[in-house]
């Protein structure tokens, strides 16, 4: 996550899974067993956050020394790519058309490459009837984000390579 | 993409564990096919030119059924490569295998992979 800040989502996707199972470990709650079940999450936050803050400090200070302030990212003084200044950083809305290409296409298509994944849907609605809903919808999620992520991004081609790799 | 794979493969674990014979033939079949362009993709080169529109089709499968394996002539110090001379050694190669490095040539310097 220090410098892949599009990890960023997908992260909180299992922070809040792992906040939900273990309240759901906690079992059904009254209003004194919630205030406990709040209590129980405490240390499991605090892990969390202090995860957060070991992947933060390196790229707090990197970017202290190299732009003199930490919270400059570097792509803001990035030079001749000029559409990442259009949008956030170059994402802006998803395209259909590079939806397709990234599912697609011969040139960054997920599905030439792997057309296993084609049964993934199909697995993670399986999974999710198995009282797995959680990670079902996490791991789902957590693949469409990127989906729609490399759609909305100018430069989603990604340059020398023979799959799209964010 | 890359990065959601992991979590994607979730969705195959009870699709395995579901599947009659047929069904993990698929499976199995669609695996041994992502397995296999992986193979050719990392002995040619991961990282065909942006300018090669069907990397697969154009570069990476006929280098492969060639022989003509470890692609990339890009050294630390080189700012560019010269897209008309990846293949057939015209510049000479950076990239190696450890088939290569034991004097092999071509799809055999594959083997030592057996052994991994």
């Amino acid at each position: 996550m220090v410098t892949e800040f599009q990890a960023a989502i997908p992260a909180v996707f299992i922070g809040l899974l792992a906040m939900r199972r273990r309240s759901h470990e906690n079992g059904p709650s009254d209003g004194a067993t919630r205030n406990q079940g709040e209590r129980d999450l405490m240390p499991l936050i605090a892990r969390i956050a202090l995860g957060v803050t070991i992947a933060a400090i390196p790229l707090l200070i990197y970017n202290a020394l190299a732009f003199g302030s930490p919270f400059h990212i570097g792509y803001a003084s990035e030079e001749g790519f000029q559409e990442l200044h259009s949008g956030f950083f170059g994402i802006t809305s998803p395209s259909l058309s590079t939806v397709r290409e990234l599912l697609f296409g011969a040139y960054r298509g997920l599905l030439p490459l792997s057309p296993l994944m084609a049964a993934v849907p199909v697995g993670l609605m399986l999974l999710g009837r198995q009282g797995q809903a959680g990670p079902a919808l996490v791991a789902g999620g957590v693949g469409l984000y990127y989906l729609l992520l490399n759609a909305s991004y100018f430069y989603w081609e990604g340059g020398w390579a023979s799959a799209r790799g964010r | 993409m890359t990065a959601a794979l992991p979590f994607l493969a979730l969705g195959l674990a009870p699709l395995w564990d579901r599947g009659r014979a047929a069904g993990r033939g698929l499976l199995l079949a669609g695996w041994i096919w992502g397995v296999a362009l992986t193979l050719v993709g990392v002995s040619t080169t991961p990282q065909p030119p942006a300018s090669i529109k069907a990397p697969v089709r154009e570069l990476l499968w006929p280098a492969f059924r060639d022989g003509d394996l470890s692609l990339n002539p890009q050294t630390f110090v080189h700012n560019s490569v010269d897209v008309e001379h990846l293949r057939g050694g015209g510049d000479p190669h950076a990239a190696w295998n450890l088939g290569e490095l034991a004097g092999l040539h071509g799809l055999p310097s594959l083997l030592p992979l057996a052994f991994v």
